[in-house]
């Protein structure tokens, strides 16, 4: 019966993409550069390992349909990118198989979603708080870690700015502009011969995982910054911001930067053994503070009862290695061979449910 | 002659300076009426020109473009300017168009009913209802057929309900086209030839004929195994073809001059295919357009070439059904009885006026209700079709009894008058007389307010809407994204794709939905009102 009904939608599908292309070029007066031949899945996946890639399309993912499902991920909107890439991957190869995604910051698909058990795996763009450990546990399951990628946070100000010495920023600047004791006017506050016009600031909301990242690792005092910046969720509207103002500065996920280097610049960063470019290369080899880790936080109770989310896990450890897909289609820092391995024997581990707590969640430790 | 100079000095003691005010005064009102206009004309355009990437294309292409299009196409409109023809041309592209809006309507609506449930419910509710109307008023101590009609629906939606797994395991032992045949486009065809019984037109019998043998020739397709076994075809034809004949027949019918005016179609298609010819064989490549077919077949992506929008259309489609059935009886009987049966006293005038206020509280006040108490004391579930088609279905309700009141405001007393005369009862008038010269009235202020609700976001967001679901719902309690709630998520996306081009494909394709329902509520009410 599922078969049948798989079967009739591609079929539709088939005839959607032949009546549809009529329809649509009556419509819009304009047409497709390859004209719709028909074909419902979607062959054009870069060359990255995706082997899966036309299992979805002729119409019968007969070896590969055996598992099937629905899977709920909450969480970060900078783990969502990696995450709609492993559930699109994977339906691929799984024709019963279906993912939703919401993006709703770290903190809130955490405590909305997460905690109360509506979805099996969140993602986070920081590690989780030890309060939220103890609420899930209290809600009766325990969270497991795995880190999905790395992200380079990169500091931005306007191609104008000409005052920051050798374009280096570190943290004691970091935390002079935006520690709320004493928070600088302008920039002649924080160095006199810089000029006297107002700072304007921009950066994540403060429900983002980013947020608390800044807080936590650069200014070194959790969760307690400025109050007078501009926070969003869209990490866009932060270079947007940046572009339009010549005494602007804010900090985002690298991704956003290298997709959009036109009218910002990314100062280098200083965390103490020297000045270092923000750059994927960087960040995997270690030697750009800013690098950090991204996670997918999975519930173990569910993990073990779904064997969804077991194989729908399993695929996305071993995607996170792939160069292809993390860094050249998302813009993150894949996960090396080891620490795909390391994670794969983690995951089995917690199916089987040998995992101890503290192997539960490595950035606890 | 004398009293007319002496009035137009009075009026006047009009000097030049009061005429520049009045004038100024004049164009300041056009412009601000034409200011909001000619702001979304302008975004429009940037949004169409990034969804098909215009800009891009060859000045060849564009040459083409003007050759086998634009030229044909206003030789085909100068040719008939101001005759007859016209106005043919002119119903039979919209009415064309409309009609393949339906049939892609038609499509959705039948991925998210499968046909057996379908046929479940018009065996055991519809079949029983349509003899309660025929037979209904033979059977003792009955007073007219409406009783039996009620009585039958009911019971017979209630058995279906009950029995939805048995009966759809027995349907399903049919083939597909076989049930959509009996169940969809039979008695369509019956009824469009029923409807129309008392004028003399053909155009009705050629359409239901053409729907019934259509279905009949795309079954046997299916048999030899030309076609795959998927209704699709099949749910289209049924939905496009029997309007678009009635439009087309009912311009074939407007005499030889005006016939001319069905060419317009032709015109058109030819035109795309020549164009598209032409391009291909002179090696021109067309524009990199994001609005193609692959949109609408694809789930979420990482990649924007391969990003659609399928699952978004049929959660916005399926939460609009949700949305019709709970909102649309309980919104008429409101309009009914606060117009027909409610005294004016304190507590009604209480009702009227907060509906005018419930119809602008806020989307996502709506939102928190529907999480609240939708989502979480009935437990229908955070993010689900029926979570997110209540919820939205509230906030248009207001709407739709206001507008359901205007509509039988609008019937004269007189009608009423005339009908309590010979001797009808309120309720039999309401029924007789209002709810008839009402309907078109009702029927497009709904529409309207489903127009409203399809571009919804902030309740949806509120009751936990997923932003990104990779397959299309098919049942009331799985999660659905809808158009709008995808479309901001690609917005903010790291790749300038995202956020350029295929957001834009995303707002054009909302847009002519948008666009679609008003012009179908539209004509509908002008057609109706007619009669």
């Amino acid at each position: 019966m599922a078969n049948q009904n798989d079967r009739s939608i591609v079929s539709r599908r088939n005839f959607i993409a032949t009546t549809g292309a009529a329809t649509a070029i009556g419509i819009a007066g304009c047409t497709a550069n390859d004209g719709g031949n028909g074909n419902g899945g979607n062959g054009g996946d870069g060359g990255n390992g995706g082997d899966g890639g036309n299992g979805g399309d002729g119409g019968n993912g007969g070896d590969g349909g055996d598992v099937s499902g629905s899977i709920r991920i909450s969480g970060s909107s900078t783990v969502f990118p990696v995450s709609e890439a492993a559930g699109e991957e994977f339906a691929n190869m799984h024709d019963g198989f279906d993912f939703n995604l919401s993006s709703d910051g770290s903190t809130g698909g955490m405590e909305n979603y997460f905690i109360p058990g509506e979805s099996g795996i969140s993602g986070a763009s920081r590690p989780i708080l030890e309060e939220e450990i103890e609420a899930c546990q209290e809600t009766g399951f325990q969270p497991v870690e795995f880190q999905c990628a790395g992200d380079a946070l990169t500091v931005i100000v306007n191609p104008e700015n000409d005052w920051i010495p050798d374009d280096c920023a570190d943290n004691e600047l970091m935390q002079a502009i935006w520690l709320p004791d004493d928070a600088p006017e302008t920039w002649a506050d924080i160095d006199s011969n810089w000029p006297d016009e107002e700072i304007e600031l921009f950066g994540p909301a403060t429900t983002s995982g980013t947020y608390d990242y800044w807080t936590g690792e650069v200014l070194d005092d959790f969760r307690s910054i400025r109050s007078d910046f501009d926070g969003t969720e869209e990490d866009d509207l932060i270079a947007e911001g940046v572009r339009g103002n010549e005494y602007a500065h804010g900090y985002i996920p690298f991704a956003y930067y290298d997709n959009n280097p036109d009218g910002i610049k990314a100062l280098d960063f200083d965390g103490g053994n020297g000045c270092t470019e923000p750059s994927l290369e960087a960040a995997s080899a270690g030697d750009y503070p800013l690098a950090r880790p991204i996670f997918w936080y999975v519930n173990q109770e569910k993990l073990q009862e779904d064997e969804a989310i077991q194989a729908f896990m399993e695929f996305a450890i071993e995607m996170s290695g792939d160069q292809g897909i993390i860094s050249d289609d998302i813009g993150y820092v894949a996960m090396n061979d080891e620490e795909v391995e390391g994670n794969l024997e983690r995951l089995q581990a917690a199916i089987d449910g040998d995992l101890s707590e503290e192997d539960a969640i490595p950035s606890a430790n | 002659m004398g009293t007319k100079t002496q009035e137009h000095e009075w009026v006047g003691r009009s000097n030049a300076l009061t005429k520049l005010r009045g004038g100024a005064f004049k164009y300041a009102c056009l412009g601000t009426a034409l200011f909001g206009i000619v702001t979304l004309l302008v975004l429009l355009a940037y949004v169409t020109l990034d969804a098909i990437e215009l800009q891009e294309a060859e000045p060849i292409w564009f040459a083409i473009l003007g050759v086998t299009f634009v030229l044909p196409v206003a030789l085909f409109g100068w040719y008939v300017w101001g005759t007859p023809a016209a106005d043919v041309a002119k119903t039979s592209v919209g009415g064309v168009l409309l009609a393949a809006g339906l049939g892609g309507f038609f499509i959705v609506a039948f991925t998210i009913i499968t046909p057996h449930v379908w046929a479940a419910y018009v065996v055991f509710a519809v079949f029983p209802a349509i003899a309660a109307v025929r037979y209904g008023d033979r059977l003792p101590a009955i007073d007219g057929s409406g009783p039996a009609v009620m009585a039958t629906v009911t019971l017979g939606a209630i058995v279906a309900t009950v029995f939805l797994e048995p009966i759809t395991a027995i349907f399903a032992m049919a083939k597909p086209w076989l049930l959509y045949l009996l169940t969809l486009a039979i008695p369509t065809a019956t009824a469009l030839i029923w409807w129309s019984r008392t004028r003399e037109d053909r155009a009705a019998t050629i359409a239901a004929a053409a729907t019934v043998g259509g279905t009949i020739a795309l079954g046997l397709l299916v048999e030899v195994g030309v076609l795959e076994t998927g209704g699709a075809p099949i749910v289209f034809l049924i939905g496009f073809v029997l309007p678009a004949t009635i439009v087309l027949a009912h311009g074939y019918r407007r005499g030889p001059e005006a016939r001319a005016g069905l060419l317009a179609l032709p015109t058109l298609v030819g035109g795309v295919v020549a164009l598209v010819a032409v391009a291909w064989a002179q090696g021109v490549p067309m524009p990199n357009s994001w609005i193609r077919p692959e949109f609408y077949l694809e789930g979420p992506s990482r990649t924007p070439e391969n990003a659609g929008l399928y699952p978004p259309i049929v959660g916005s489609v399926f939460m609009l059904i949700v949305m019709v059935v709970a909102v649309f009886p309980l919104g008429v009987g409101a309009a009914i009885y606060l117009e027909e049966y409610a005294p004016n006293n304190r507590l009604t005038r209480l009702i009227r006026i907060n509906l005018t206020n419930l119809a602008g509280v806020p989307s996502v006040v709506y939102g928190l209700l529907g999480l609240a108490i939708i989502a979480r004391h009935f437990g229908l579930g955070r993010g689900t079709v029926i979570t997110a088609g209540l919820t939205v279905g509230l906030l248009v309700l207001p709407i739709v009894i206001i507008a359901s009141q205007e509509a039988i405001r609008s019937v004269p007393d007189s009608v009423r008058e005339a009908s309590y005369g010979m001797g009808a009862s309120r309720w039999q008038t309401t029924r007789e007389v209002v709810l008839p010269e009402a309907f078109p009235g009702i029927l497009t202020g709904t529409i309207l307010a489903l127009g409203r609700a399809i571009g919804e976001t902030a309740p949806l967001i509120m009751i936990g809407a997923s932003t990104s679901v990779s397959s299309a719902p098919t049942e009331l309690f799985g999660n659905a994204t809808a158009m709008p709630l995808q479309i901001f998520s690609w917005q903010s996306r790291v790749q300038p794709d995202f956020r350029y081009g295929v957001v834009a494909a995303g707002v054009i394709t909302l847009l002519v939905i948008l666009l679609g329902m008003n012009a179908a509520a539209i004509i509908l009410r002008n057609r109706l009102e007619k009669r």
